[in-house]
């Protein structure tokens, strides 16, 4: 096979595209409406699950969580107890959280959490840094770290209070002590850092009881056993890896863009029908461009592939442009797509999580392209068998 | 050089059979200038694309250079078209949207040759040609002889042993047949092989013709 | 069924391509009773026209496949986090086996017979006569019988799945204890020596028939060539894996591809240059076409190299793991 012939061909078909405007524009219309809603659709599955994952790896190896009646329910001392003398458990940290109002806000922007002196004392070792004021202490009360994009949104320094409403409606009030950033943007939009004891207060949970337990292991790599261990030590109680959490979340974002696909496939559809229209409308001077082009030594498969290379380069165009549109509507917002993705996030998400990874380019490319050929093949394969004395003579 | 062997042509339109040429024989020599002469719709481009292996005869052969090509398949006769025969067609048949230059240098793409190789294949045949201040004109802004002679540095760019013009002077003007009469002397000299069809007695006068043969009712005389 | 954006996506892709290869072999068949057409324009005209649809579909066909393989793996990837107790590729397969076992297998089946086709075209091409025309335009049957056969393995797979729990990350030589698979799994320096012993008489045989003179020796390259292809593939699974990946009872040649690229495309090069080097050993004797001859010679001669490169750099990497690392 002779490459430089195939490259000889690409400005030729380039060109093609610019003389027949018309058709081409009525090819890419439909395509970049088709590109723009996949991509759109896979760079915010691809951030949404970056972000997840992100979040994910502040978490304990082991979560601890009880069940009555099939609900969560709060675990106390004696568990924790339990866990903390298990093999290659190197401590069991109790912890308190949950949602929290921030009046005159919209619900669901905060989760307050509560934890205990170690883990305050190691923050920095879960991926948190300061960016002003300080950590807690062991000692302070009343008092809260809040996620630099949470703070920024609001105009909060260190030394500023903040109201957060509880279950009960009652109005609490904290002292910002230091404002953290982590490279999971989710906490740094809506996590809220307190001791345990001012969010047992917050929340109204009984002494010795928390929302759950986390466990930190020696070896890292036998969580699986550690929380088969666990779960099967007690009745109602579950405890999950940071694997099976991420696992979680790949099948949950799977499902949702694989469903939204559905309708990416009616709007494939469209662009499809409409390149095979172009494609068979074959007009008497094309016809005879073909004709002289056999007549002066074209094969037929040489007149197919300058077809077939226009399709890729229409195709390539429409990924580029439907990708570029796609950034243009997430920046917007991405409006019901946005809502979709990202319902049942726990806390209001401030920002629009966005990525444009390897795999997703793979994908776009691939669906971008293999439709579009399909569809135009067999006029390519008309175009390229045209009888070209008869193309001549008549067109 | 090419020997054309019981040669028919029948055309079928809506059932019925329309016979276009009838049990021709005729033999080119290397280097001969035969002209075939006929009126309208006698059927003289049919025979020349038949000859320049562009259609297939219903019954007959032509042969190029021992060479049977009524068997050959189609990609043979296209390379057989590209290596050895250059059309000239009465209608010019250039491609909108591209410059003379482009269009000249159409045959050298499916060899795989780069544009800037094309182009420097191509600007010695155009200057040849005179067509040195038009090579980067769209071929739309040219005139009809500017045009012709674009078609003609188109056929001859891959050095063809055998040239195919139909009525190449039927759309241009008495000065530019002059100097299309002095490029077709030149190929004639250089040893070329020419297969012309003209009504105009024009390219009789001033080629050294070796045959000059009348098509009529599908025969040759 | 497991939804999610790699399923629907691949489902759309199979559609595509049977879509487009099944046609193109009802057009072969047509073209293939129809014969040459004799003398007459029209039907001669009419068959080439059926030739070129087979050819333009089958290409078509052939580069949609080519990409379906890296997204079926990506696919069955994506099925993990659905599969509880699955943790690679091997597990999600005993979802739905011997079906999904069938379609993976054929995904690397299917390319190379479609090798073998466009060799075949493209030597036919390139004589005058077109003496493998028919030969050819039959030959699309059984790729498309192929090609059913697998569409139906994948579609079985991604349409009946449901997450259940499978025992454990497994890969098909850890499973039973015992019997053939015992015998194959333990029996890696066999098929390691195998497969360089194959391919050094492969070699040998290929660069005889391609000197000036040369065309002898045709069957053993042929013959060879498979073999070498066939211990490589359980070389990989027994002997490579468990070493390039530092897991001494891991044998899993999808582990071994994913998580080792230059690995993957050595494997690749290797698998390219034995298939090659096969077709072109099996394919008729073209001396009389001195065109279609020196094609084939150039295809070998490249088969040769991807023959070469491929093997070398496994024994490089095997090499320095066995005695550096």
């Amino acid at each position: 096979m002779k490459l430089s012939k195939h490259a000889a061909f690409w400005p030729i078909a380039a060109r093609n595209l610019l003389r027949y405007r018309g058709r081409t524009i009525a090819v890419l219309i439909p395509l970049l409406a088709t590109m723009a809603c996949l991509s759109a659709l896979t760079f915010l599955k691809d951030g949404t699950l970056a972000e997840a994952l992100t979040a994910l790896s502040a978490l304990p190896d082991v979560t601890v969580q009880r069940r009555e009646g099939g609900r969560d329910g709060s675990t106390g001392e004696e568990i924790l107890g339990e866990i903390s003398r298990y093999q290659n458990v190197r401590t069991a940290q109790p912890r308190i959280w949950g949602r929290a109002e921030v009046e005159g806000e919209a619900p669901g922007e905060a989760i307050l959490a509560g934890v205990g002196a170690d883990l305050l004392a190691r923050l920095s070792e879960s991926g948190f840094s300061l960016r002003s004021g300080r950590f807690l202490r062991d000692d302070d009360r009343g008092r809260a770290l809040v996620g630099r994009l949470y703070a920024e949104r609001r105009g909060i320094a260190p030394g500023d209070h903040i109201d957060l409403v509880n279950e009960s409606g009652q109005r609490v009030a904290f002292t910002v002590a230091g404002v953290f950033d982590h490279r999971a943007r989710l906490y740094a939009g809506g996590l809220i850092l307190t001791d345990l004891e001012t969010a047992r207060a917050f929340f109204n949970y009984d002494p010795g009881r928390y929302t759950d337990v986390g466990v930190y292991l020696d070896d890292p790599l036998r969580a699986d056993q550690a929380a088969l261990r666990i779960s099967a030590a007690r009745e109602g109680v579950r405890a999950f890896t940071r694997a099976d959490l991420a696992d979680a979340a790949r099948r949950e974002y799977g499902s949702r863009a694989g469903t939204s696909q559905l309708l990416w496939l009616m709007l494939l559809v469209s662009a499809g029908l409409t390149a095979w229209a172009q494609g068979s409308s074959v007009s008497l001077e094309m016809r005879k461009e073909i004709g002289v082009l056999k007549a002066i030594g074209w094969r037929t498969l040489d007149v197919i592939e300058i077809k077939m290379m226009e399709t890729a380069m229409i195709g390539l165009i429409g990924i580029l442009g439907g990708g570029l549109l796609a950034i243009a509507y997430l920046r917007l917002g991405a409006p019901l797509l946005s809502s979709y993705f990202l319902d049942g996030a726990g806390a209001a998400v401030p920002f629009l999580p966005i990525r444009i990874g390897w795999s997703g380019v793979f994908l776009l490319l691939l669906l971008g392209l293999a439709p579009l050929s399909a569809a135009t093949v067999i006029p390519a394969w008309r175009t390229g068998t045209i009888d070209p004395d008869r193309a001549i003579r008549n067109g | 050089m090419i020997d054309v062997k019981s040669l028919s042509k029948v055309f079928f339109q809506h059932g019925e059979e329309i016979p276009i040429l009838a049990d021709l024989e005729m033999t080119v020599s290397r280097g001969e200038c035969v002209i075939i002469d006929g009126p309208s719709g006698c059927g003289k481009t049919t025979l020349l694309n038949i000859m320049g292996c562009l259609a297939r005869p219903t019954r007959g052969e032509v042969i190029i250079d021992r060479r049977r090509t009524s068997h050959l398949p189609e990609h043979f006769l296209c390379e057989l078209r590209r290596s050895r025969i250059g059309f000239i067609f009465q209608q010019f048949n250039l491609l909108p949207g591209f410059t003379a230059l482009e269009n000249a240098a159409l045959p050298l793409a499916p060899l795989g040759i780069g544009s800037k190789e094309r182009r420097r294949r191509a600007e010695p045949l155009l200057d040849f040609l005179g067509l040195e201040d038009r090579k980067d004109f769209q071929v739309t802004d040219l005139s009809g002889g500017e045009q012709q002679r674009v078609a003609i540095a188109r056929a001859l760019m891959n050095n063809p042993e055998i040239i195919l013009a139909d009525e190449p002077l039927s759309n241009v003007d008495a000065l530019t047949a002059e100097r299309i009469i002095g490029v077709f002397r030149d190929l004639l000299e250089k040893g070329k092989t020419m297969i012309l069809t003209d009504h105009s007695p024009l390219l009789a006068r001033s080629l050294p013709i070796t045959n000059a043969y009348r098509l009529e009712r599908g025969r040759l005389s | 069924m497991i939804v999610n954006e790699f399923v629907v996506s691949y489902l759309v892709l199979l559609g595509l391509s049977a879509g487009i290869c099944l046609p193109a072999a009802g057009a072969g068949w047509a073209a293939a009773r129809r014969g040459r057409g004799g003398p007459d324009p029209a039907q001669r005209e009419r068959r080439e026209k059926n030739t070129y649809l087979v050819i333009t579909l089958l290409g078509l066909g052939f580069a949609i496949r080519l990409v379906m393989i890296p997204l079926w793996f990506l696919t069955l990837h994506s099925l993990i986090p659905a599969v509880p107790g699955a943790m690679c590729l091997a597990g999600v397969h005993l979802l739905d086996s011997p079906f999904s076992f069938a379609a993976t297998t054929l995904k690397f089946i299917i390319p190379l017979a479609y090798l073998f086709w466009l060799t075949l075209n493209a030597v036919d091409r390139r004589i005058e006569t077109e003496p493998f025309l028919r030969a050819k335009l039959l030959w699309v049957a059984p790729l498309a019988l192929l090609l059913a056969g697998e569409s139906f393995f994948d579609l079985h797979f991604l349409l009946r799945i449901n997450p259940r729990i499978v025992s454990c990350c497994t890969s098909l030589f850890d499973l039973p204890r015992g019997g053939a698979l015992e015998a194959v799994r333990s029996a890696g320096t066999l098929w390691t020596a195998g497969f360089y012993a194959c391919l050094v008489g492969a070699l040998l045989a290929s660069v005889r028939r391609l000197r000036p003179g040369g065309g002898k020796g045709r069957l053993p390259t042929a013959l060879l060539s498979l073999l070498a292809l066939l211990f490589l593939i359980l070389a990989l699974q027994t002997v490579f894996s468990p070493l390039l990946l530092h897991a001494p009872y891991h044998q899993c040649v999808f582990c071994l591809w994913g998580n080792r690229l230059d690995i993957a495309l050595a494997s690749a090069a290797a698998i390219a240059g034995l298939w090659l080097s096969f077709v072109g050993a099996a394919l008729p004797d073209l001396r009389p076409y001195p065109e279609a001859e020196r094609w084939a010679r150039k295809l070998s001669r490249f088969a040769l190299l991807c023959a070469i490169a491929g093997p070398a750099w496994l024994s490089v990497r095997y090499l320095a793991e066995r005695f550096f690392f």
